[in-house]
């Protein structure tokens, strides 16, 4: 179908739903509910990185007027549990492994009272050696933090090798080396971690919070408690920001299940900022060793990386590395990755707005950017030399299917919007010293998206008065679910967007449709509403076609009636079919195809101003342009590029949690001194689409892919290629900061 | 957290009188300071049991020009000096201060008298539950010696052995401009106002800023105020300057350059002063006199890139 022939998909563009409300402050989460007679949980963290619990004195504690409990590691002792798929202690019972970590737990009558407490819970502990670095780490010598030694053994721990390095390098007539390292990174959503856990009336533990996923979390509480999942329901109606933080149940759900459990009471918390800062799942760090060959025009004929992931002191699911979409972008001839995720005596580590892909698109297009500028080539003409992936290309690797790629469509929308060949100037033969310069850069990005889950699953109810309600898991984590999936199926039925409404979200409306991470919902739970949709259609159809004496092939859709295509005149509307029961009710499940790997595209050109004076740096404008398959809501998609835009400027310019060597503890973890930016950083932005139906086309949500995680990437590498392109200088570091820019420019 | 006795006094007299007579009291006006260090429990020794707002206390807001001096009440907040229009236009170099300090929100709330008793913002120092006891609370070391330097410390050595740098922007305003600090005890000019140690200033037990006076400048003379940090709002500088020069016949008869941001107290540039003496301000002159204004600087291993800052932002003010 072309875009013209939607009615509403690429073309519905009201309000959010939620927007008014939310922006007067209206809408509930995780801390704004309250129940009578409710306890307040803090939680207690560690102050050393790497140390034995040897012992824990809670009695003054427990002593206090207005304590009702206290959970402590040896509470916990035969208690493992999974959280993002790595087994953990509830609390951690044999030692704690970062400074931050959660000790024991308290509740009590007020917040007050059960912050007075945990400074009279007396934990002792008997320190250990730490390591913060991820290269000390994986020396023999190391402090180690779980049996096994600090590599990580798991799927991702891997390597990805195409074709023969040793004959790409044998043909190179340069070889370029040069080291690479991140930083790491927490989420700071607006709402910290935050639920009222009960137990009600109906004799079901219910947890009010907000979330990326109801139904793991749900699982999680079910395993801890030994009930069946059916007695719990998760409540998330709308989410504080996620960005893969709130992915999963964390240890403070689980202690408030706990502690609602053993007092009978509805247990609340939230997380100070502090504590969320120290907790959940950090972007991580990555240091990668990379060895390009290439000959003098252009051409890379062989790419060699040995990467090391700071993985902190738990593993998530989601797993470390480099990420692979990021390889797939250039038809490199031969390849080979090897990817080491390492324990250290850091936070957990996990997914931020995309699991590896940041880091590694920041590496890989920072090096793109390092070779054009090696053989002084305009970057664009340099990638574009080096064969991009275009549309009915497999999977190197895995000879998989790719079903649609806009990668080489992207680079030439973002290079014609951003007059890239009127802007571009080679590099400056000399380091400038002082005065403000200008510099233009630019990035791909590829990413996946929508796959990795079988849960995708929604439940279609027509209404009697002819409107459609959806229930699903899917949760609406502020990326306008509720609006994506109403258009969806809106289009799919005829119907006006006002008359297709998302249920509230709770494990009881709506089934397990995963998680709402890795840019996948518009994909995943729009295809199961689409899969719905058109068995609702079909029902419709069949009995429009009895009551119009005609087949249903015969028939359309549109404006709330079937009709006969060939004599819209003959008709009947759906609110006459659907008024009395039997009801039509459709449950749709999409399973993603064999085979296949889905990925989505992009292009990011910024350009920045450097005062090499003060060493600050401004990022002036940026073109965003992106393949999302197809448009479905667009303010939703442009707030989206957006958001990305911003945060991106976080991780090149500024953003880093920082851990002090000589005491293994952070020494930055406030909003003050983590330096997430700000809205009066944002550039002025311009953002196009590029909609590439997958081939052959998977139309149930009419051609969405994903776009959630996306634009945080590219801008990133697109910004650091930029002050390259004014300074002439390349930094082998993240964020990018005035002390090492003065430094470059020799004024230090 | 300590359970916190609250006193509205009615008078400032009222307020010394609390605040002397019960130990470990605290005055607080717009909060944005030191709620933040108590609710961070980030010195061992300061757990005030009382806090004795001044806010509520009638006329300690205000801002008027009476006898060649311009008066500014303690509780003033940063927003109503920012947008003062005497202020704006004869003391600009503490208009353009008042409104760099952190955001809108702060402004609203924040004091004059505040801004300039804060306590130095370091990392190691201000972070939670004293998890770093530095020198500067009676600890064994400077944490930012060894460790990480880059923002927040001082470019012209630690006496003490404290870095920390004096983080208010409208300190190095007040001392540009000749301010003198009125407290409930005496008249303290600006420059003398600021300490090296804790708490960064020199009021004594039971003595409250009571009232800040600047000279009204000559017609003839100018002043600006400039900062560079890491975020545009929100924000400690990396360095700052204020800057106050009279002119006569074309060229400089008298100037007060102040360093925000790179010293444990706001710091006289008398080098670049003296250079300025008896010549025009151009590009040329302002970007020397910046140079000269960090000739002295001894900067930390992290933070030596601050000198270019600092001067850069000496030779903005001079042209701004």
């Amino acid at each position: 179908m072309s875009q013209q022939e939607f009615r509403l998909v690429g073309k519905y563009n009201g309000p959010r739903i939620t927007g008014a409300k939310a922006a007067a402050g209206a809408i509930k989460y995780g801390w704004d509910f309250n129940l009578p007679n409710q306890l307040y949980m803090r939680i207690l963290r560690s102050p050393y990185a790497h140390a034995k619990v040897t012992a824990v004195d809670a009695s003054a504690a427990l002593a206090m007027k207005g304590v009702h409990g206290v959970l402590t590691p040896f509470d916990f002792k035969d208690s493992p549990v999974r959280l993002a798929g790595t087994t953990m202690m509830i609390l951690p019972y044999d030692k704690v492994r970062y400074a931050g970590e959660e000790v024991c737990a308290v509740v009590a009558d007020d917040p007050y009272i059960a912050e007075e407490a945990l400074s009279k819970i007396k934990v002792t502990y008997e320190p250990l050696p730490y390591v913060l670095d991820v290269e000390e780490a994986i020396k023999p010598d190391a402090p180690q933090l779980h049996e096994g030694g600090n590599i990580v053994r798991t799927p991702t721990t891997v390597t990805y090798k195409v074709g023969d390095t040793a004959k790409g390098f044998a043909e190179a007539e340069l070889t370029v080396e040069f080291k690479l390292k991140s930083q790491t990174i927490q989420h700071n959503n607006i709402g910290t971690y935050a639920a009222l856990v009960s137990w009600e009336k109906d004799g079901r533990l219910h947890m009010w919070t907000d979330a990326q996923y109801m139904h793991g979390p749900r699982n999680t509480l079910a395993t801890v408690l030994g009930i069946p999942q059916s007695r719990i329901c998760v409540h998330a109606e709308l989410c504080g920001g996620g960005f893969g933080d709130k992915s999963g149940a964390q240890r403070c759900h689980i202690l408030a299940a706990i502690f609602a459990t053993k007092t009978g009471r509805p247990v609340k918390f939230k997380l100070t900022r502090e504590d969320n800062l120290l907790q959940g799942l950090h972007r991580w760090t990555c240091v990668t060793y990379f060895k390009f060959g290439l000959k003098k025009d252009g051409t890379v004929t062989a790419f060699e990386a040995k990467n090391y992931s700071n993985a902190g002191a738990y593993y998530s699911v989601w797993g470390s590395g480099m990420a692979t979409e990021q390889l797939y972008i250039y038809k490199w001839p031969n390849f080979l990755v090897d990817c080491y995720d390492v324990y250290t005596n850091t936070p957990r580590t996990g997914p931020l707005r995309c699991v590896a892909d940041p880091q590694s698109c920041w590496m890989i297009e920072t090096a793109m950017d390092r070779l054009a500028f090696q053989l002084n080539m305009d970057p664009i003409a340099f990638r574009l030399k080096n064969n991009m992936f275009t549309q009915g290309d497999k999977d190197p690797v895995t000879g998989n299917r790719i079903p649609s790629i806009g990668q080489p469509q992207c680079i030439n929308r973002a290079k014609e919007l951003a007059e890239w060949d009127k802007k571009w100037k080679p590099w400056p033969k000399t380091k400038p010293t002082s005065g403000v310069v200008r510099g233009i850069g630019v990035a791909n990005h590829c990413c996946g998206h929508g796959a990795g889950s079988l849960a995708n699953a929604a439940v279609l109810v027509m209404n009697p008065d002819g409107s459609l309600t959806i229930y699903t898991g899917a949760t609406d984590i502020g990326n306008a679910r509720r609006e994506q999936l109403a258009i969806i199926a809106a289009e799919h039925l005829g119907l006006p967007f006002e008359k297709v409404t998302v249920a509230n979200y709770s494990t009881d409306t709506g089934p397990d449709s995963g998680a709402t991470v890795g840019s996948r919902q518009t994909k995943s739970a729009g295809n199961a509403v689409g899969v719905a949709a058109l068995q609702v259609k079909d029902q419709l159809l069949a009995r429009a076609a009895d009551r119009l004496k005609v087949t249903k092939e015969e028939l359309s859709v549109g404006e709330e009636k079937i009709f006969v295509t060939k004599d819209p005149s003959k008709s009947v509307t759906i609110r006459e079919l659907v008024a009395s029961a039997p009801w039509i009710i459709a449950a749709g499940q999409w399973i993603p195809p064999a085979n296949t790997t889905q990925r989505t595209y992009g292009t990011h050109i910024a350009e920045v101003e450097v005062d090499c004076d003060t060493g600050l740096v401004k990022v002036l404008k940026v073109v965003a342009v992106h393949d999302v398959g197809r448009v479905i809501y667009r303010k939703s998609c442009l707030s989206q590029v957006h958001g990305g835009i911003i945060q991106g400027i976080g991780m090149a310019l500024q953003e880093e949690l920082l851990f002090d060597p000589q005491t293994g503890r952070p020494y930055n973890a406030s909003m003050l001194d983590h330096k997430m930016p700000l809205s009066s950083q944002a550039p002025e932005i311009v953002v196009d689409f590029v909609e590439t139906v997958e081939q052959p086309p998977d139309s149930y949500n009419h051609g969405a892919k994903g776009l959630g995680e996306p634009p945080t990437s590219p801008i990133v590498p697109a910004i650091t290629n930029a002050i390259a392109n004014a300074i002439g200088v390349y930094f082998d570091t993240l964020p990018v900061t005035p002390d090492k820019i003065l430094k470059a420019l020799g004024k230090v | 957290m300590q359970p916190i006795k609250y006193y509205e006094p009615k008078t400032l007299d009222d307020a010394v009188k609390i605040l002397t007579t019960i130990p470990d009291a605290a005055i607080i006006a717009g909060g944005t300071e030191l709620l933040h260090v108590i609710r961070q429990n980030c010195l061992p020794t300061f757990q005030p049991t009382a806090l004795i707002n001044i806010k509520k206390i009638p006329g300690l807001s205000y801002i008027k020009e009476e006898g060649g001096t311009l008066k500014i009440g303690p509780a003033t907040t940063l927003v109503d000096i920012a947008n003062n229009e005497t202020v704006k236009t004869k003391y600009r170099a503490l208009a353009m201060a008042a409104a760099h300090v952190a955001s809108p929100l702060i402004r609203n709330m924040g004091t004059i008298a505040g801004n300039i008793c804060q306590d130095v913002w370091c990392w190691y120092y201000r972070a939670s539950d004293n998890q770093f006891n530095c020198i500067r609370k009676g600890g064994a070391i400077c944490y930012a010696i060894g460790g990480d330097n880059r923002y927040y410390h001082s470019i012209f050595g630690g006496p003490r052995g404290c870095y920390a740098v004096c983080p208010s922007d409208t300190a190095p305003a007040l001392v540009a401009l000749n301010a003198t600090i009125v407290t409930t005890k005496r008249n303290i000019p600006a420059e003398n106002f600021f300490t090296e140690l804790q708490p960064g200033n020199v009021l004594e037990k039971g003595e409250i800023v009571k009232e800040i006076q600047i000279p009204t400048p000559p017609a003839t003379s100018k002043s600006a105020f400039m900062k560079a940090a890491i975020r545009p709002s929100i924000d400690f500088a990396l360095a700052s300057a204020a800057v106050w020069y009279n002119i006569s016949g074309g060229n400089v008869t008298e100037s007060r350059i102040v360093l925000g941001g790179v010293y444990l107290t706001p710091k006289r540039a008398k080098a670049a002063e003296d250079f300025l003496k008896g010549k025009a301000i151009t590009g040329e002159t302002a970007a020397a006199a910046g140079k000269q204004a960090v000739i002295d600087a001894i900067p930390m291993v992290g933070n030596a890139y601050k000198k270019s800052v600092a001067a850069a932002m000496v030779t903005k003010a001079l042209l701004a």
